[in-house]
Formats: structure tokens, sequence, C-alpha cells
């Protein structure tokens, strides 16, 4: 095979590959590709995808073979295929399955078609302490090491077909409602496809969903629980996170305030649908202390438990995780990337991808707003600027971030989108305060207090407000459908995702034109400016590239 | 006038923004104009501005592109106005020059052209050749903007024929290899190194060219000369004469002149390569086997058959004869015996010496041969322009990444490509990521429109993020600009 000019698909020896927007085969090559292969970024005309240890074995749990994926590629590559991709293809794939966890009594055995794999792991000496004796053609198990010892093989190339099924929990009656705050609602197709993808299937019941922000995770949440039928606990990222969860469960299901509980630091209700916080069951009482609310994990007959921001999970609690491995689980999220480089942890403990949608796909289907950013680069004054080149290269980055001339850049923006329903994010508090003050604009930070966040949040979305300012807390989890315009007047160090994240705030659909601003203000020619472009290179890889404006 | 270097700001209030962490006054001469101020030292300056955290882009003051086009243009009508027959002596010598240096004895009749040559050298169109300090007797210079001199009318129809079965694959691919010549001249630019005493590339400085190239081998190994790529790469551009080595610290730097034998398509980037590699008195001979390839197209030529078409078209193509007595002889400078122009001569002399050229076209896998037939590779059919597909497109994305597919870059692109932006990767595509480092790097002898302008030409689009971008980062690179060899009263 030589050059195939017409083909969209370019298949690299390091498992990377290209995706030619602009070929007329690209959308039959993306839809294949999502079985097997990680989207890693998607600018414009041109996609990279990764195969991953991860994404085939993800693609076997799904039925897909090694030769099918091969032949796929083959189909749509423009180049010829390295000859070392599809023997890695085949060396990896054959991996899912060699190595099964099925039922054994009371027990658990660890089997292999392939003896010289199950030695292999024998020995591995972390794995070989969760062993038990030989039973049979494999190595009995204890239940409770289930998922510690499926997470430890993950992380040394061995992936696990976990065959012992879940135990069902309590029972639930519940229903989704056809209306909701007086609007009729249903799924939407994508959203009832990432349900089925985890309800159903030969290894249906653990997995995560992949959807961008502002594309209705929590309502694929509620669906499969709903779906399910059974006792659910959901781990949210914080109280006002677990506050959107309870209003949408009661009013999207059949479900009561008697069936909904919290269990957080206000209320210990624990009942048929119980929401918590990463923060509650993490909790220590002292250093070095087990936390104190892990029992919850067990007092209840859980049917299935939620993990919402899954990328977010905070290690200790896939300790715990693991010991759910009898319990249906499903983690949701807008990236699967973390921070940690744990993703194969959640493999092997929540459990495959299950679906995954890109940002830019649900732009198109209008399921989320279209978004505009844009980086408006304001100058220092004469005196600021003196005052920057004299400071010291440490101090450059706060004096950049907190330019006082940002503050006649947000006037004219707020004048420029006047009634359209606006926040303002910003990572210092004293910027902020004193911003809030000179506009009149409502501040939350996390010094305020959960009630009175949530007032301040239920008159935003009735409109009552139309500008909100927001600290970090604004960075996820709050539900804001109807912002429309951003404007980030400070940023951190961070993670590239805090950036996108803040977009998330505004990426819900609105009527009209569906679209959203999102502005970042930065000091032109300064320490923030340098640093403003590498987290932006996050957003334009997901195909959200910034226009630049200067501030008159 | 005298040389001397010239410190530029962006805006005149950046005066005081300096003023205000040096003293200026004891370290530049009074304004030149409102952004400019004269640094008679400049190393002095470069290091002041160091020490406040200032580091000012440093650029050679160039003659841009538009004046290059200009300055040939103004002698080509100049050429026009010559008499015919000191023109052709300008083309025979334009011909059988190499490196802009002509042997007057392969290029002219001294007797018969003297007087041609010598209103040539008037007109500054030929100058004495002069190496250190000496004038080269019997060599000339020509003018550097002449323009290039017409084809020879070649016919080798006659010769051309089916390719046969004994014609062997070719082993070597000289456009890659000159392209990755391109990318090891980059990356000593960015990133010089130095030859030990034992005459190798120290390992230190090897791995660091291996970052720059994005080879992980080459990280590893440290060992530049035995890399199957990369060596071959540096042996191809000191082949070329484009790299030396500075005797007192070893360093290798690259000649400014690689884009002028780089610059234009593949095709005219392979044909200067050629004609630097082929013995001197030989290359001449070259345009004649390209325009039979050419003709040939897909088939093959008819080696005795070129030989013939050639001596009878041609025959003055190595070595325009002197008439002397009515005859035609070879050139003679030394006065000796002289040969006859004759047919013998041509077998003997001429027809060995093409058999020669053949030979090396060969080597550098241009052409293939069997006996008494030859054949372009697909180098050499690309050198000929013989059915050239159109390059595949590169993309250039908002996350600042070019992505460059295979054949996408002629060998000059790759050049300024490499220049530009940082080698991510190499594998089937290559990957670079713009950065402001690297733009920084390109701006000291380049402009930006010129980046812009290499974008564009082989993207389908370049995002309008990506030009802001860039702009956005000359802007703040230029802010403060030390500009060398100024000329001034």
């Amino acid at each position: 095979m030589t050059y195939v000019p017409d083909n969209p698909l370019i298949v690299q020896s390091d498992l990377s590959m290209l995706l030619e927007v602009q070929s007329s085969k690209y959308a039959d090559a993306r839809d294949e590709l999502l079985a097997f292969a990680e989207l890693v970024k998607s600018p414009e005309y041109v996609h990279t995808w990764r195969l991953t240890d991860l994404s085939l074995w993800n693609a076997a749990a799904a039925g897909h073979g090694a030769d099918a994926i091969i032949e796929t590629l083959h189909r749509y590559a423009k180049y010829p295929v390295p000859a070392s991709v599809p023997e890695r293809i085949r060396s990896v794939v054959s991996r899912y399955g060699a190595l099964r966890l099925v039922q054994d009594g009371e027990f658990l055995r660890l089997e292999s078609d392939r003896p010289l794999d199950l030695e292999e792991v024998r020995h591995l000496k972390p794995v070989h302490d969760l062993l038990g004796d030989d039973a049979g053609d494999g190595v009995r198990v204890h239940p409770r090491r289930r998922g510690e010892l499926k997470r430890l093989l993950v992380s040394h190339g061995h992936p696990v077909e976990d065959l012992v099924g879940y135990e069902d929990g309590d029972a639930l009656t519940m229903q989704l409602t056809h209306e909701a705050q007086d609007h009729p609602w249903s799924l939407r197709d994508y959203q009832l496809a990432a349900v089925d993808s985890f309800a159903t299937g030969p290894s249906a019941g653990s997995g995560v969903v992949v959807l961008p922000c502002g594309a209705g995770k929590t309502i694929v949440g509620i669906a499969a629980m709903v779906r399910l039928g059974m006792r659910t606990l959901i781990l949210c990222t914080g109280h006002v996170a677990l506050q959107q969860w309870k209003r949408e469960i009661l009013a999207r299901t059949t479900l009561t305030e008697d069936d909904v509980g919290e269990y957080s630091g206000r209320a210990r209700e624990l009942r048929n649908v119980t929401l918590t916080t990463y923060q509650l069951l993490t909790w220590r009482a002292e250093k070095g202390a087990e936390p104190a609310h892990f029992g919850l994990f067990s007092e209840a007959n859980w049917g299935l438990v939620i993990y919402d921001e899954v990328h977010m999970l905070p290690a200790p609690i896939f300790r715990e995780a693991a010991e759910l491995q009898a319990r249906r689980r499903l983690g949701l999220t807008a990236t699967l990337v973390r921070e940690d480089g744990m993703e194969g942890d959640v493999f092997a403990l929540i459990g495959p991808k299950r679906y995954d949608l890109p940002w830019k796909q649900l732009e198109r289907q209008g399921w989320i707003a279209t978004a505009r950013c844009i980086e408006v680069r304001v100058p220092f004054s004469d005196a600021d600027r003196l005052k920057y080149v004299r400071s010291s290269p440490r101090s450059k980055f706060l004096i950049a971030s907190k330019n006082p001339r940002k503050g006649a850049v947000l006037e004219e923006l707020l004048a420029r989108h006047k009634g359209e329903p606006t926040l303002v994010l910003g990572a210092w508090l004293d910027q902020l305060e004193f911003l809030s003050r000179r506009f009149g604009l409502p501040l939350v930070t996390g010094k305020t207090p959960a009630a009175e966040r949530l007032e301040v949040f239920d008159r935003f979305r009735s409109g009552e407000i139309s500008v909100l300012a927001l600290s970090k807390v604004g960075n996820f989890a709050i539900d804001l459908p109807s912002a429309a315009v951003a404007v980030q007047i400070s940023g951190t160090w961070g993670s590239r995702q805090e950036e996108a994240q803040r977009l998330g705030r505004v990426l819900r659909p609105k009527s009209g034109d569906n679209q959203a601003v999102f502005y970042s203000l930065v000091t032109t020619d300064s320490r923030e400016q340098e640093i403003a472009e590498r987290r932006q290179l996050f957003l334009a890889e997901q195909g959200y590239p910034y226009r630049i404006e200067s501030a008159s | 006038m005298r040389v001397t270097s010239v410190l530029q700001v962006a805006d005149a209030a950046m005066w005081k923004e300096l003023a205000a962490v040096l003293d200026l006054d004891a370290l530049l001469a009074a304004a030149v104009s409102p952004l400019e101020r004269e640094a008679s030292d400049d190393a002095a300056v470069l290091a002041a501005l160091h020490g406040v955290g200032m580091k000012p882009l440093v650029r050679y003051a160039h003659r841009g592109s538009d004046e290059v086009v200009a300055a040939k243009q103004v002698l080509g009508q100049r050429i026009r106005g010559l008499r015919s027959e000191v023109r052709s002596v300008l083309v025979s010598a334009q011909r059988h020059a190499r490196d802009g240096v002509a042997r007057a004895d392969h290029a002219w009749d001294p007797e018969v052209d003297g007087d041609a040559a010598r209103i040539l050298m008037g007109s500054g169109f030929l100058a004495p050749d002069v190496r250190d300090g000496a004038v080269v007797a019997g060599s000339f210079r020509l003018h550097p903007d002449l323009p290039p001199p017409p084809d020879v009318p070649y016919d080798f129809a006659d010769a051309v024929m089916d390719e046969t079965e004994d014609l062997p694959e070719p082993s070597v691919r000289l456009i890659p290899l000159l392209s990755d010549a391109a990318s090891v001249a980059a990356a000593l630019q960015h990133k010089p190194a130095r030859r030990t005493h034992a005459g190798t590339v120290g390992k230190t400085d090897a791995r660091a060219l291996g970052r720059q190239l994005a080879d992980e081998d080459l990280q590893t190994s440290g060992d530049l000369e035995t890399h199957p790529r990369w060596g071959r790469a540096l042996a191809a551009l000191e082949a070329l004469g484009a790299v030396s080595l500075d005797p007192i610290t070893r360093e290798l730097f690259v000649d400014l002149g690689l884009d002028d034998v780089l610059r234009g398509t593949a095709e005219d980037a392979v044909d200067r390569f050629v004609h630097k590699v082929v013995d001197h008195d030989l290359h001449v001979v070259v345009p004649a086997v390209r325009h039979a390839l050419r003709q040939a197209g897909p088939g093959a030529v008819d080696e005795l058959v070129f030989y013939e078409l050639l001596g009878e078209q041609h025959r003055d193509v190595l070595f325009p004869p002197w008439w002397r007595d009515d005859h035609a002889i070879y050139p003679n400078p030394d006065g000796g015996q002289p040969r006859r122009y004759d047919q013998d001569g041509w077998e003997r002399v001429e027809r060995r010496m093409v058999k020669v050229v053949l030979k090396r076209l060969e080597r550098l896998g241009l052409i293939r041969r069997a006996p008494g037939v030859f054949a372009g590779t697909p180098d050499g059919r690309r050198w000929a322009g013989v059915d050239r597909a159109p390059p595949p497109p590169l993309w250039v994305t908002s996350d600042l990444e070019v992505v460059v597919p295979p054949d996408a870059l002629t060998p000059w692109e790759r050049f300024q490509m490499e220049r530009l932006g940082r080698c991510v990767s190499r594998d089937v595509v290559d990957r670079y990521r713009l950065d402001r480092t690297y733009l920084a790097h390109w701006l000291s002898t380049h402009e930006l429109s010129e980046a812009l302008d290499l974008l564009h030409r082989r993207a389908p689009g370049v995002p309008a993020g990506v030009v802001e971008t860039l702009t956005e980062w000359a802007r703040a690179v230029t802010r403060l600009v030390l500009v060398r060899g100024v000329l001034r009263e």
C-alpha cells in the first residue's frame, strides 16, 4: 500500500494517529475510532488520537477484536501502517481476557488459559501478597481483595476480565418524569446512548461516561440509576454539587424528598438515594486516623455507586472503591485525564470507559453552546509598568494578574454584554472584592456560607441578578445554565483544566443563537501573558482557539 | 561609512522604562531617531540589559528579499543591453561557474573573447577572484545578483527508450537526505555543537542536537557521526560546504549561504546540490543529463545515443574550443602542444568525462544504470520535473502545532520550518510546536511575514488565532532590538 490521498487517517509508530477533518471520510473514520482509541485533542484540520493499552482493553471489553481494529486502520490509512502497530495491537488486546476473575464458592478464583501469564503475575511481589492458595487451574482470591488485585494487575499491564458479577442492591422503584420545572423533557440521543452503553451488554454495570461540560452528565447518572432500579449512593465534589444533584433527582424522577437523603456536614440522612461528598468521606478526626465516614459504603445494600467528576476522585477513596467491586459503579467526567496519572486505577476500580463524545460534536449538534474564546490584552499604566519592571520574577505574575486597568476593561465588557447573564471569575480575593464593591456585583467565595451561595445562585438562575462574581469555587460543579458570558479576570498557575472547567460554566445550551463568550483578561508583555498561553493550549486542543483583542 | 550597532525600541516610552533601571547615557550614544540610539559597544549594552532581566532581540542588518529581486531585475536589463558576443561569454561563464566562480580557460577563449571578457569586467559582471588578499590567476567571480542563464536547448528525444529489466532499484534517496541536512543545519543554528580534537561532535552536544531533532536514539547514544540518518545528513552538509569549523572554539557553524543552496523547489535544491558535489570541471554536463531524463519521462535513455546527440548538438558543453590558426583546439592555458578539438578528442576526453558524471549521478541516487542505458530514480525524475504530483498540505492548528506529512516540504521549507518551530516528534509525520523562543530566533534573521508566508503557502488554512499569537509574540520580541552591522556615515 502506498499513499492514498483521499484517506483521512495517519497511523504512527508511536501509536498516535492523526485524523484529517476535511476529508470526506472523516465522520465515518471518527465513529469507528471511538470504539478503540482515545481522542487526545481536536483542534481544526487534524485531530489527534491515540491507541493506549486502556483504550484497547476498553475495546476488547466491548467485544472488539484485534483483527477488526487493524482492518479499520488499514482501511482508512493515508500512508502504510507501520508494521509495529498491528503487532502491538494484537499483543495488548490479547491480554484482555487472558486473566479472568470468577466466582468459586465463597471465594473468587483468578484463572487463565495461558499458564505463563498466571505464573508471571504470581511472581509480581505486590500481587503475590493478595493471592491465596492454588485452586484448580487458578489461584484463590479473597473477595475483599478483588478491587485491589485488579488495580495492581492493570498497573502491571495485565487487565482482568471480571466475571464475578454484581450483588444486586435493594430494589427501588422509580421512573423518569416527562416534565421538569414545568418544561417537558426527555433524554437526548447521546444521553440515551451513554446510559445504554453503561447498563446493557455482557459486561454492563461498571464504567465511566465521558461527556463535555454542560452536556448533562447528571441526567445520564440519574437515568442510569432509574434504569437499574436499585438503591444508589452518589459521591459529589462538594455541597453545591450535592444540592444540584438533589434538585435534579427530585425534578426528573418520581422519587420524593423522603427517598433522597443528604449525608454531609449538615445532615446524616441515609436514604434510598443518598448523596454525599468526597470531602466528607475522606474527613479524618485527626491526622493518621481512618476516615470517619468510610462506613457509609457498607452501611446500606447499595445497588449502584455513582462517582461524579471521577477524574477528581481522591486517592483514599480509591482504596474504598476497591472494596465495592461487588456493586455496580458509574463514573462521570468531562475528561478522564488525571493530574496524578491514575487513569489506570479508574479503569480497574470503576470500570472501563463506556461512552465518550467530543466537545465539538456536541456543539455542532447544538447540545452545548458555541463558544468564542477571546483574550483581551490589557496594558499596564506607565507607573505600574515601572513597578513591574523593578519587581522580582516571583512578584511579576501577581502584579500583572492584579493589573488595575483590568477594572476598566471589565466595565467595558459588562457594558458590551449588558443584560446577558455574566460570570466574573478570578483567582485573587482582594481583586474580586474590590471589583465587587466597584461594580456592585454579588460575590461568592469559599468563605460564603452554603445557604447564602445557594440563594445567590438561585437569584442568578431566575434572572434577578445578571452578573455574578466567583472565586475559584466557580471553577466546577456549579450549574448556572443561563450563563452566557464569562470574564476571567485572573487565573492561577494551576492545571490547564481550570481554564476548561471555567469555559464549561457557559457551555450549557442557550435559547436564541446558542452562543457563549469566554473572555480572559491578560496583561500585555507580562509573565501572566506567558502563563495564559500555556493554559489556553488545552482549550485550543479541544477546538476552542483564542482570538486576541487589545484593550483600548 | 562605518559599521555600528543600534538599539531600537518599539515605543519611545520604553526609553523611560530602560532609564529606570540603567544609565542609558553611559551605554548609548545620542539618538539617531526617536526610536533608535547608537550602541558602539554592543557587548556592554547586551550585558547591561541582561543584568536587569531584559533580553533584546539581536539582529543583523540585511537586505529584504524585495531588494534582492529588484537588484536582479536591474542587472537583467543591463545584460540585455550587451552585444550578443559579450552576452554569450557571460552565459558561458555562468554555465561553467560554481559557487559564483568561473575558470576563464573553461569559459571562453582568451584571444577571441578577450575583449568581451574585459567589457564584462569593466561593467562589473565579472571581477577578479581574490582569496586571502591574493588574486587567483585565471579565476573570476560573477556578480551575485545575475539572473540565471538561459537553458541550453538540448534535444535527446532520439535517445528515449523503454526501461529495461536490468535497471536496478535505487539504493540512495537524495531528497530526504537534503531534507535531513536542512534539519541538522537548523538544529546547529539553534544549538551550536563543537568538534572534539578527535574530529567528532562531542557526546553532550550530540545529545543536545538529538533533543533539537527529536531523536531519542541520538539523545541516548550521543554519537552523531555514526547515526544512520543524522550522521549522513551532517556529511551531506559538509559535502555542500555548508558547515565550517571555527579553528579556535571548534564550534561548527552553518554557512549563511545554505539558504541559497536549498532555496526554491526540491528540484532546485537537488540541482544546486548536484552542481556543488560533482567535480568542478564536470558539473556543466549535469543540465544535459537532467534534460535527457525529462524527455525520457517514465522511460529510459540510450546511453550511446545520448553521447552522440550531446556531441552533435553541443560539443562545447565541457570545453568551448579555442581557435588557433583556423583550427579548433582544446583550451591550452599552459601553451603546450595543442590538442585538436575533433571527434577523436570527443571520444577520448569529453565522452569519458560525461561517463564520470553519470557515475556520480548514480551514486547520488538520481539515475539507475545498466549496460548501455540509464533512467531516472524517483528522486531523479522529480529533479528532472517529470510527473510531479502536488505535495500534500501541512496543517497548522490553534494549539500552535504544525503537522508536516511526508514530502509536504521542500528542503528549503524544511530548513525554515525547523528554525521556526520546535520539532516535537518525527514519525510518519513530523510535528512542530511554534513557540516564542523559536520565533525570536527566526526574527533574528527573518521577518515575521516570511514565516506567515510559509505557513499560508503550504497549509489549507492558518487559524486566525495562530496569526495573532505569532504577531503578538513578534511584537513582544521586537520591543527591544539590537541591530548589528548597520552602515552609518
